[in-house]
C-alpha cells in the first residue's frame, strides 16, 4: 500500500498546531491559519480534517468539557504525534527537491 | 455558569440541516461541532456584526454537513477499495483466503438456523425479483415478435371511452384510402374471431378460429412453415374455403403430419382445404388454432361492428398524424352511411399494437415488479442486519487479529467471506426459483398472460440477475464490513486515546463502535418499515376490494347450475337453427333430475357477447349525437326461471313472442331506473343498432327483470349501464349458451346432456362447460391471483421487518446491559428502563411507518385501477395496516424491553 501523502490543508493544519506550541483547538487554529495565509479558512473544513488526521494517527486529542475554565466552552485539543513530524519532514524534503534550481524562475520580484 | 449560558447565541440551524447533521455526525461530534461554531461565531459578531456572523454560521453548518457526508463516503470507499485489493483473484486465496472461507463455513454451520433463514429469504426475494423482471422484460419491454413491431398499430372505433371493433364499411373505406397512398399507413388488415366446430374424421371439437384478410400475415411478417398462406384473390367472397393451421395446433391435433397440406377439414359444416402451417406464433396468433380467409361482401349498411383492424405505419410516420387522417376519413365517410348509422360523435382511433396486446396487464406487472423489489430491499437489509450482529459477536476475534497485524483489507475479506457465502447460496437458490417460476408461467401460456411464451433468459435478464445479486451482496456484505472495519478504527482510537485523554470522550472505543452498529441497524429497520408499510397497505386495499367483489350479487343463482356453449354449422338456415334449439331445450328438459333449461346469447357474470346502441322514441337523441348503449342478449322464456332471475314488473317472454310477432324486449332494473327514473318503463319503445328510418324495427319494453352482471362482477355504474333482453325466437343465431338447473350435482347430469346433443347431431360439440359456481370463481380469478401475489409479498415484507426490529432490540439490550445495570443499581426504576428501551426500539419503526404512509399515499395512483368499491387512499385500510404493523412491532419489542427491565445489576457488576 503506497504511503499516503498529506493534503494541502492537512499540512497547513499540522504546521499551525506546531506554531501554536504543539497543542491547540479548532477556533484558534482557524485564526492562526487566516492570519498567516491571509485567506479565509472554513471552520467546517478544519473540523473534519482535524478528525481525519486523528484517525490517521497524526494527531491525538483530549476533550475539555469547559467545566471550571474561563470560557466554559467544550473544546477538543489536538496535539501532533511523532508520525506527524515524520510526514511533515518528508513532505518538506519533497517540496525542496522540487524547488531546487527554480529560485531564479520563481523568486518574487 | 448560568450567566454564561445566557450569552448571545448563533442562530438555530434549519430542520433539514439538523437532520443532515444527525445523519452524518455521531452525538459527541455534534456537541463538539456546535460548541466550536458558536465559539467561532462570537468574535465575528463583535467584529462584523450579527448579520454577517449569522451568515458565516449558516455557511459553516451547511458546509460541515456536506463535508461530513463526503468524509463518510470517502471512508466507505477506502474500505471497499482495501477489501477489493484483498479480493483480487490473485490474492483472494493467498494469505489464508481459503482458510477464511473455511472459518466462515464453520461459523455459519454453527448457527444453521440463522444461516438457512438468511439463504432462504435472500433466495426467495432474489428468485421472485428475477422472475418478475423476466416477465416485465418479455411482456412490456421487448418489442412484439413481428417484422416491424414499432410500426404496428390497432385501429378502432372510438365512442366516448370505448374502443370498439369496426365494420366492413369502415374497413373498406380505410383500406381504399391507404391503398391510394393518402395516409401515413403502409398497409392495413382486418381480422375477426368466431366460435367454430371442427370435424375431421372421428375428431369433433370446438376450435379457436381467426378469420383474417389475406393482407394480414404479410403485414405482420409472419410466414408459412409448410405450404403457403392466403393470396390476395382468396379474400374475395366467391373464392374457395381455405384454412391455415397454427404451428401449435398442427403439432397437437395432427402430430406434425407433413401430409396435412391438401387435407379437407369441416369447419362449421363447410369443407375447408388446408393450404399451410404458420411458422411461428406471435402473441396474437398463439391464441388461435386455425386461420381462415375473411371473405368480405360489399356492405349494405354501416354495421355490424366485428372487425379488428391492424395498420402498419409508414416508416417515420407519426401515430398522431395517422390519427388525424383517420378522423378525417371518418368525417368523409359519415354522410355515406348516415341513414344506417347516426352517431357522428363516434370516430376512429389508433393505438400501438403493443398496447392492444399487453395494455391490460401493464399496470399489474409494474406493481408486482415494484412490490418484489421492495421485498428484495427488505430481505437484503434484514440480512445485513443479522450479519452486523454477527460481526459484533466476532469483535473480540477481529480485535485480536488486528492487534496481530491483520490489515483492514484482510479483516474486510474475513467479514465479506460470510456474506459472500450466504449471498452466493442465496443467489443460487434464487436462480433456481426464478427458472422454475419462469418455466411454470411459460407453460401456463397465453391464457394466463399475453406473451407468456416469449419468456426467457435473454441478455438483459442475465445482466439484471447479476446486477441484483451484486447489489444484494454489496448491501448484505458491505454494511457489516464497514461496521467491522469502522469498529476496528474506533477501537484503535480508543486504545491510543486512553493513554493521552484525560477525561476522554466519555465513550469507550467499543461502545462507540456498537453505537455505530446500532445506528446502522436502526436505519435499516427504518428503511424496512418505510418499504413494508406501502406493501401492506397495497395488499390491504386489494383484500378490501376483493371482499367487496366477493359480496357482489351476480344476479343469478349459481348453485346446481350447469352451462355450456353450442355453435351450430354455418350451413343451417335460420329455421333450422330455431328447430335445433327448440329440440335441444325440450329433450334436455326431459332428462331426469333437470329442473329447468334456458338458452341465451351471453353468459353471466363475464361473458357478454354483444352490446347495442338504441334510441328511445319518446326522448330521441338529436341526430349525429352518440346514442345510449346497453348490454344486449337474446334469451328464451325459460332462461329467467332457470337462472332464478326475478320478473319485477310486466310480463315475461312467452310462446307468443315469435319472429312474426311485434318485437318486444325485457329490460333490467338498472336500465329502467337509468332511462325512466321514477316512471314506468313498460310500454316504452325504441329503435336499435343506429337504424332510425321509419321502416326500422321498433322494440317495445314489456317487462322488467332483476339485474344480472354480464361484463364482470366489478362493473359498476357507467356508460354501459343496463341490459336489454330480446326473445330468443325473434333473434335467430347459430350460437347459444345452454343453462341447465339440476336437482343435485350439475356435473352428474353432464353426460346425459352430452348424449342428448349427440343424438340430435353427432358433429356438434358441447364446449366451455362450467358450473355456476365455476363461473363466479372464474370471474374472481384474476383479482384473487393478484391479491395472493401482492399479499404474499406484503406478508413476507412484514415478517422480515418485524424480525429486523426484534433482532435490533435484542442486540441493543445485550449491548446496553451494563448501562442498564448501572442505572438500576443507582436507583433507576425498572418501569422507566422498560419505557426507555421500548421507545428506543419503536423510534425507527414510527419514523419508518410515517415515511411508509407518505409513500403509500404517493403511490396510490398505481393501484387505483385494480380496486373495486374502495378508494386507493381508503383511510380505514391505511389505519388498519398502520395499527397492525406498529402493533406487531410493539409486540416484538416487548420481550427484549421486559428483559432489560429485569436486568440484575449485581450480576452485571460481578461480570465486570
Amino acid at each position: 500500500m503506497p504511503r499516503e501523502t498529506l493534503g494541502e490543508l492537512e499540512q497547513q493544519i499540522l504546521l499551525a498546531i506546531l506554531q501554536l506550541g504543539g497543542e491547540s483547538y479548532s477556533v484558534r487554529i482557524v485564526e492562526e491559519l487566516e492570519q498567516r495565509t491571509g485567506r479565509e479558512v472554513a471552520q467546517a473544513a478544519v473540523f473534519i480534517v482535524l478528525r481525519r488526521l486523528e484517525e490517521k494517527g497524526l494527531l491525538v486529542s483530549r476533550l475539555d468539557d469547559g467545566a471550571g475554565t474561563e470560557s466554559g466552552r467544550v473544546r477538543r485539543y489536538f496535539s501532533s504525534t511523532p508520525l506527524a513530524l515524520e510526514r511533515l519532514r518528508a513532505s518538506r524534503r519533497a517540496l525542496l527537491e522540487l524547488w531546487d534550481g527554480l529560485e531564479d524562475v520563481l523568486s518574487e520580484p | 455558569m448560568s450567566a454564561q449560558r445566557q450569552r448571545p447565541a448563533p442562530p438555530e440551524p434549519s430542520f433539514v440541516l439538523k437532520l443532515a447533521w444527525r445523519l452524518t455526525l455521531d452525538p459527541q461530534r455534534r456537541r463538539e461541532a456546535r460548541a466550536e461554531l458558536a465559539e467561532g461565531w462570537e468574535p465575528r459578531r463583535a467584529r462584523d456584526g450579527v448579520e454577517a456572523a449569522d451568515r458565516w454560521h449558516r455557511r459553516q453548518v451547511t458546509e460541515l454537513a456536506v463535508r461530513a457526508a463526503i468524509e463518510r463516503l470517502r471512508r466507505a470507499i477506502a474500505v471497499l477499495l482495501a477489501a477489493g485489493r484483498e479480493l483480487r483473484p490473485s490474492r483472494m486465496f493467498a494469505n489464508g483466503g481459503l482458510l477464511d472461507l473455511r472459518t466462515s463455513c464453520r461459523g455459519l454451520l454453527r448457527t444453521p438456523g440463522t444461516s438457512v433463514a438468511i439463504v432462504a429469504t435472500l433466495g426467495l426475494a432474489l428468485g421472485a425479483s428475477l422472475a418478475t423482471f423476466a416477465l416485465v422484460h418479455a411482456v412490456l419491454v421487448e418489442p412484439l415478435p413481428y417484422r416491424q413491431p414499432e410500426r404496428l398499430t390497432r385501429i378502432y372505433h372510438a365512442i366516448r371511452e370505448f374502443r370498439w371493433p369496426l365494420s366492413v364499411a369502415d374497413y373498406m373505406a380505410i383500406e381504399e384510402e391507404i391503398t391510394a397512398g393518402n395516409t401515413s399507413f403502409a398497409g392495413v388488415a382486418a381480422t375477426a374471431t368466431r366460435p367454430a366446430t371442427l370435424v375431421a374424421g372421428e375428431l369433433v371439437e370446438r376450435v379457436r378460429i381467426r378469420q383474417v384478410t389475406p393482407s394480414y400475415f404479410p403485414l405482420l411478417g409472419v410466414e408459412a412453415a409448410r405450404g403457403r398462406l392466403f393470396s390476395l384473390e382468396e379474400g374475395r367472397p366467391e373464392s374457395a374455403a381455405l384454412v391455415v393451421l397454427s404451428y401449435g395446433y398442427w403439432q397437437r391435433a395432427f402430430g406434425g403430419d407433413e401430409n396435412v397440406i391438401g387435407r379437407a377439414l369441416r369447419l362449421n359444416g363447410e369443407t375447408h382445404t388446408v393450404i399451410g402451417v404458420l411458422s411461428t406464433a406471435g402473441p396474437i396468433e398463439e391464441r388461435y388454432d386455425l386461420f381462415t380467409a375473411l371473405r368480405l361482401e360489399p356492405p349494405t349498411r354501416k354495421g355490424p361492428f366485428f372487425l379488428t383492424l391492424v395498420g402498419l405505419l409508414r416508416e417515420d410516420a407519426e401515430i398522431e398524424t395517422a390519427r388525424t387522417e383517420l378522423v378525417e376519413i371518418n368525417r368523409r365517410l359519415f354522410p355515406v352511411w348516415q341513414s344506417t348509422y347516426q352517431d357522428a360523435d363516434s370516430t376512429y382511433g389508433v393505438e400501438p399494437l403493443t398496447e392492444t396486446v399487453v395494455g391490460s396487464v401493464k399496470r399489474p406487472l409494474e406493481l408486482l415488479l415494484g412490490a418484489v423489489l421492495f421485498v428484495l430491499l427488505i430481505a437484503a437489509s434484514n440480512t445485513a442486519n443479522l450479519l452486523i450482529a454477527r460481526v459484533h459477536r466476532r469483535s473480540a476475534e477481529l480485535d485480536l487479529r488486528a492487534a496481530l497485524g491483520a490489515s483492514r483489507g484482510r479483516l474486510a475479506r474475513l467479514v465479506l467471506a460470510d456474506s459472500g457465502l450466504l449471498a452466493i447460496a442465496g443467489a443460487a437458490l434464487g436462480a433456481g426459483i426464478a427458472v422454475g417460476a419462469i418455466r411454470g408461467i411459460r407453460s401456463a401460456g397465453p391464457d394466463l398472460l399475453p406473451r407468456a411464451s416469449e419468456l426467457g433468459f435473454g441478455g438483459p435478464v442475465v445482466a439484471v440477475a447479476v446486477g441484483l445479486m451484486l447489489a444484494a451482496l454489496l448491501l448484505t456484505g458491505g454494511l457489516p464490513m464497514l461496521q467491522a472495519v469502522g469498529g476496528l478504527r474506533h477501537r484503535r482510537r480508543g486504545a491510543t486515546a486512553t493513554g493521552s485523554a484525560a477525561g476522554g470522550s466519555g465513550l469507550s472505543g467499543r461502545s462507540t463502535a456498537s453505537a455505530g452498529a446500532q445506528r446502522t441497524r436502526r436505519a435499516l429497520v427504518l428503511v424496512q418499515f418505510a418499504v413494508a408499510l406501502p406493501l401492506l397497505i397495497g395488499a390491504g386495499l386489494l383484500l378490501n376490494s376483493f371482499l367487496r367483489l366477493q359480496r357482489v350479487d351476480p344476479g343469478f343463482e349459481s348453485e346446481r347450475l350447469l352451462s355450456a356453449s353450442i355453435s351450430l354449422p354455418d350451413a343451417f338456415a335460420d329455421h333450422e337453427n330455431a328447430a335445433f334449439w327448440h329440440q335441444l331445450a325440450g329433450r334436455t328438459a326431459a332428462i331426469p333430475g333437470v329442473q329447468g333449461v334456458g338458452l341465451a346469447e351471453s353468459r353471466p357474470p363475464a361473458e357478454s357477447q354483444q352490446s347495442n346502441n338504441f334510441n328511445l322514441l319518446d326522448r330521441p337523441v338529436p341526430p349525429g349525437q352518440t346514442q345510449p348503449i346497453a348490454t344486449w342478449l337474446a334469451a328464451t322464456p325459460d332462461y329467467f326461471t332457470t337462472l332464478g332471475i326475478p320478473l319485477l314488473r310486466g310480463r315475461p317472454f312467452d310462446e307468443g313472442d315469435v319472429p312474426d310477432a311485434p318485437p318486444v324486449v325485457l329490460v333490467d332494473r338498472r336500465w329502467a331506473e337509468r332511462y325512466y327514473p321514477g316512471e314506468n318503463a313498460i310500454g316504452r319503445r325504441f329503435q336499435a343498432g343506429g337504424c332510425d328510418r321509419p321502416d326500422c324495427e321498433v322494440f317495445t319494453v314489456v317487462g322488467i327483470v332483476g339485474d344480472v352482471h354480464y361484463n364482470g362482477l366489478q362493473t359498476q355504474t357507467g356508460t354501459l349501464e343496463g341490459t336489454i333482453y330480446t326473445p330468443h325466437a325473434q333473434w335467430p343465431s347459430q350460437f347459444r349458451y345452454l343453462f341447465v338447473r339440476t336437482e343435485g350435482d350439475p356435473f352428474a347430469t353432464l353426460p346425459l346432456v352430452r348424449a342428448t346433443l349427440r343424438e340430435l347431431d353427432s358433429e356438434i360439440p358441447l364446449a366451455d362447460v362450467a358450473s355456476g359456481s365455476e363461473l363466479i370463481d372464474a370471474a374472481l380469478a384474476a383479482p384473487r391471483g393478484f391479491l395472493w401475489l401482492l399479499g404474499g409479498f406484503a406478508i413476507a415484507a412484514t415478517m422480515l421487518s418485524l424480525l429486523g426490529t426484534y433482532g435490533v432490540m435484542v442486540f441493543f439490550v445485550q449491548q446496553q446491559r451494563r448501562e442498564i445495570g448501572v442505572r438500576i443499581a443507582l436507583g433507576g426504576d425498572p418501569a422507566t428502563t422498560f419505557r426507555m428501551v421500548l421507545a428506543r426500539g419503536l423510534a425507527p419503526v414510527l419514523l419508518g411507518s410515517a415515511i411508509g404512509v407518505a409513500a403509500a399515499l404517493g403511490l396510490s395512483g398505481a393501484i387505483a385501477s385494480s380496486l373495486y368499491g374502495v378508494t386507493a387512499r381508503d383511510p380505514l385500510t391505511f389505519a388498519a395496516c398502520v395499527v397492525l404493523l406498529v402493533g406487531a412491532a410493539v409486540l416484538s419489542c416487548l420481550q427484549p424491553a421486559r428483559r432489560a427491565a429485569q436486568v440484575d445489576p449485581a450480576s452485571i457488576l460481578r461480570q465486570e
